[in-house]
């Protein structure tokens, strides 16, 4: 949890622009090794020191800063590296094989819900009911 | 809003029958942040990285620049208004079955909404979100439709769990609505039976990421 003398410290290790990033993104200031970066430009940190569900983390490659909001997104992390996050693999994926990514998988996005390219569903069927105008009978 | 955009519309259903893949000009027209000129100009997602407006940023699809001094002004007004509309989110609870208690769950310390700015509001006149958490009966519909008609503009509704999003585990019940948004224009679904809170909290930050794409005075310059 944050303190006074545990943000200064992290000022003096992360530096003023990681400090004051992590400050906005986490509430936190949190020191680690770095364990690794996937191909989206998200760097995932790990210490011990940390306390129990706190040891991991991820910092994200996108921005989410006062100026571009809505940039950083947890659904950026990708599946091998959400299993490392979530314990589900001790070691980080670079070395623990264990999560294979089948080769005819489609390639890993964030969720685009809300975007232009997002997915919407569309049907090839007949569709069982249809609209109908009506037509008023000629009166004598 | 919407729930015009639902999966089970058979207008869109039809359209994209037709052309056999769904146009990206669709799904955005119901936001109403993009106008119909920059629609066809449809510019590529990679050329809005440049872009440096306030509302632009959070959006990945066609946003044109501001044309002039007053629409620069204007989009950093909308960006004021956004942040004052995501950031104290009153929902009105409309807790209905199980799915309420995920929603006290995120309510309480673990996710603890009022971090977000989120407090629930008893009364649906001094609330802008509501939250149907659960099955909607045919009984309860009126009384739905009341609440919302009760809520000050703007409005927005999450429909949370199986049961509302489409009538769910009931769906063929005699006295159950095949989903809410055949009451009420829903802005987001939260997929789950029940969801999870943490679900829930996500629905949320989704409903913040698309109030901020609102442009309100920026749009009422262009008409």
């Amino acid at each position: 949890m944050s303190s006074l003398p545990r943000t200064i410290k992290g000022f003096l290790n992360l530096g003023p622009a990681r400090f004051m990033r992590q400050l906005n993104n986490m509430g936190d200031t949190k020191v680690g090794t770095l364990v690794g970066t996937d191909k989206f430009g998200n760097k995932y940190f790990e210490n011990f020191n940390e306390s129990y569900g706190r040891t991991r983390w991820v910092e994200f490659g996108k921005q989410d800063s006062f100026f571009t909001r809505a940039e950083a997104n947890a659904s950026q992390v990708p599946a091998e590296w959400h299993g490392w996050l979530h314990r589900m693999l001790d070691a980080p994926p670079t070395t623990d094989k264990s999560m294979v990514t089948p080769k005819w998988a489609v390639e890993f996005t964030e969720n685009l819900t809300g975007s232009p390219k997002a997915y919407k569903s569309y049907n090839t069927t007949r569709s069982k009911f249809h609209a109908w105008t009506p037509k008023v009978a000629h009166r004598a | 809003m919407l729930s015009t955009l639902g999966l089970r519309s058979s207008v869109l259903g039809a359209a994209a029958r037709t052309s056999l893949k769904p146009l990206a000009s669709n799904q955005i027209r119901h936001f109403s942040l993009v106008s119909e000129q920059e629609e066809k100009a449809n510019v590529p997602a990679a050329q809005n990285r440049k872009m440096s407006t306030a509302v632009a940023k959070s959006y990945p699809g066609p946003i044109s620049q501001p044309s002039n001094a007053v629409e620069y002004a204007l989009s950093t007004v909308d960006k004021i208004i956004n942040w004052g509309r995501e950031g104290s989110i009153w929902p009105m609870t409309f807790g209905l079955a199980c799915c309420a208690v995920e929603m006290m769950h995120m309510a309480a310390g673990r996710y603890d909404q009022d971090r977000l700015g989120i407090v629930f509001r008893a009364s649906p006149r001094q609330s802008d979100v509501m939250i149907v958490a659960g099955t909607l009966t045919n009984k309860m519909a009126p009384a739905l439709r009341k609440v919302y008609d009760q809520m000050p503009e703007p409005r927005w509704v999450i429909s949370m769990g199986s049961c509302a999003n489409g009538g769910g585990y009931y769906h063929y019940s005699y006295s159950v609505v095949r989903g809410c948004d055949r009451i009420v224009p829903v802005d987001i679904y939260v997929p789950g039976c029940p969801p999870t809170s943490e679900a829930l909290l996500y629905g949320v930050l989704q409903l913040q990421k698309k109030m901020r794409r609102s442009r309100v005075t920026t749009m009422w310059y262009r008409k």
